[in-house]
């Protein structure tokens, strides 16, 4: 549940925000044939650019740093089987621990 | 201004537009995409927007439209600026964070064929019906509704993109987009046409993810009940899962063992498949009451991944502990579409839901050391 003291902002509304219509509410309208109220139509089309160039470097995913680093610390959570391999952090044969949960 | 164990979430309402994906940038700390639609993606337009957190919470950095609702989001993994989302027309959008309203570029090939309106209720039928969490979805949705045939506005069309994700294997610059008109397409951002087209697939495309491993290899997931591995180089499918006996809406690979995806699905399961032996799952999850919308594997655990659902929770699962289901989180009121993992933070999540909140947040089950 949501606690009351969380920060919350809005993001400014669409010109013609449309008060929130149920999804019920919805299915009914487009069943009567009606319009959909505050309905936005827009005519936006691609303007053709370049993108801006990228400044930053690639950043290594946490799995790659995690094979790379010899010394890297474990993760919290981590399936308890050595690697088959070296170099790779978790094994590539399936751990024993893997069981089906439920029916 | 960093969260307590299990503190509150930062959230952003958005009037007037339903989330249906939410994916951190892989450069910027807590810089977030969300992909939403206006009338829960059944009609209207699409807003892009990128969320940057804040003192007091999360503040919007920019939005950009679309003339139709948006369902995925994808960052690029070479540019801090650039991202793609796809879309209910069909095509494809490129943003650039530092540049105009516009999109730079726009990619427009899946099918055109019309979709009847009451296809398409049949559809979100499919996964909403007998489950349905309130009784006044049920009643809209189980009577007759009429034909209505082509309209502006109104029709949804069966060449519906969603899913859109960018490759994040070094070396290669490729996205791949999934459709309702059952095709995967491969594409490269700075060539108009797609490279190839992957058919196979017997129904509606919810879900195509990217391996982050094997170099030109992406999972697909369908309403024919099958997850595909695709292969760009020999431009085919490689193995064929019948994964579950009802839609397969998510999946996701696992970032520590390159054989393991896990589904997720209408029949409210989880499971994972070891691709060198695909005849049975080697985990099943159970504990969501409806639909599973989203499944991600944790990038900074090994077993650790998380769901979202028709039931309006986020589940936290650890698939090598005998009691798998570490915390449900029940802080929405519609259904919860898109869910990411932070890849900067070991502990913080980002889902958006059908109630017009994105929220970002540090589960206590990540935050609590084993």
């Amino acid at each position: 549940m949501e606690r009351p003291r969380s920060p919350q902002s809005s993001a400014p509304a669409p010109a013609s925000a449309s008060a929130s219509v149920t999804l019920a509410q919805l299915l009914q309208l487009v069943q009567q044939g009606q319009e959909l109220p505050g309905l936005e139509k827009r005519h936006i089309a691609a303007i053709h650019g370049e993108p801006t160039a990228s400044r930053l470097p690639r950043r290594p995913k946490p799995w790659e740093a995690a094979a790379l680093a010899e010394s890297f610390p474990p993760p919290t959570l981590r399936i308890g089987t050595a690697p088959a391999e070296p170099g790779l952090v978790e094994a590539a044969t399936a751990p024993s621990s893997w069981h089906t949960v439920g029916s | 201004m960093s969260a307590v164990c299990g503190g509150a979430a930062r959230t952003l309402r958005t009037p007037g537009r339903h989330g249906y994906a939410a994916e951190f940038s892989p450069y910027l700390p807590g810089r977030l995409a969300c992909a939403t639609a206006q009338h829960y993606g059944i009609a209207g337009c699409g807003t892009l927007l990128i969320l940057d957190p804040d003192e007091a919470g999360l503040r919007l950095f920019r939005s950009f439209d679309w003339n139709d609702g948006l369902f995925d989001v994808t960052w690029s993994e070479n540019n801090e600026h650039v991202l793609i989302t796809c879309s209910g027309d069909g095509s494809l959008q490129l943003w650039d964070t530092a540049k105009a309203a516009e999109p730079l570029q726009v990619y427009k090939e899946h099918a055109q064929e019309e979709l009847l309106l009451t296809l398409l209720c049949a559809r979100y039928c499919t996964r909403l019906a007998g489950k349905t969490k309130h009784l006044r979805h049920a009643l809209a949705l189980l009577g007759s509704l009429p034909c209505l045939g082509r309209q502006d506005s109104g029709c949804l069309m069966s060449n519906v993109v969603y899913s859109v994700d960018w490759s994040q294997t070094r070396g290669e610059q490729l996205v791949v987009s999934g459709s309702w008109d059952q095709t995967v397409k491969l594409w490269d951002p700075t060539v108009g046409k797609s490279l190839c087209t992957f058919r196979g697939h017997e129904s509606i495309i919810y879900s195509t993810i990217w391996s982050p491993h094997i170099p030109g290899c992406f999972a697909s997931a369908s309403g024919d009940q099958t997850l595909r591995i695709w292969d760009v180089k020999a431009a085919g499918v490689r193995i064929v899962i019948p994964a579950h006996q009802a839609e397969i809406l998510s999946c996701d690979w696992c970032k520590y063992s390159e054989n393991l995806l896990v589904t997720g699905a209408v029949d409210c399961s989880l499971r994972g498949w070891d691709l060198r032996n695909v005849r049975q799952p080697v985990f099943e999850l159970l504990g969501h009451t409806y639909a599973i919308r989203r499944v991600k594997f944790s990038p900074f655990h090994a077993s650790v991944l998380a769901s979202c659902s028709y039931d309006f929770t986020v589940r936290f699962w650890n698939f090598s502990k005998p009691d798998s289901l570490l915390e449900t989180v029940e802080h929405h009121t519609e259904f919860t579409c898109g869910l990411d993992f932070s890849l900067q933070s070991p502990t913080q999540v980002a889902d958006c839901s059908w109630d017009e909140t994105i929220k970002i947040y540090d589960p206590a089950c990540l935050t609590i050391p084993a």
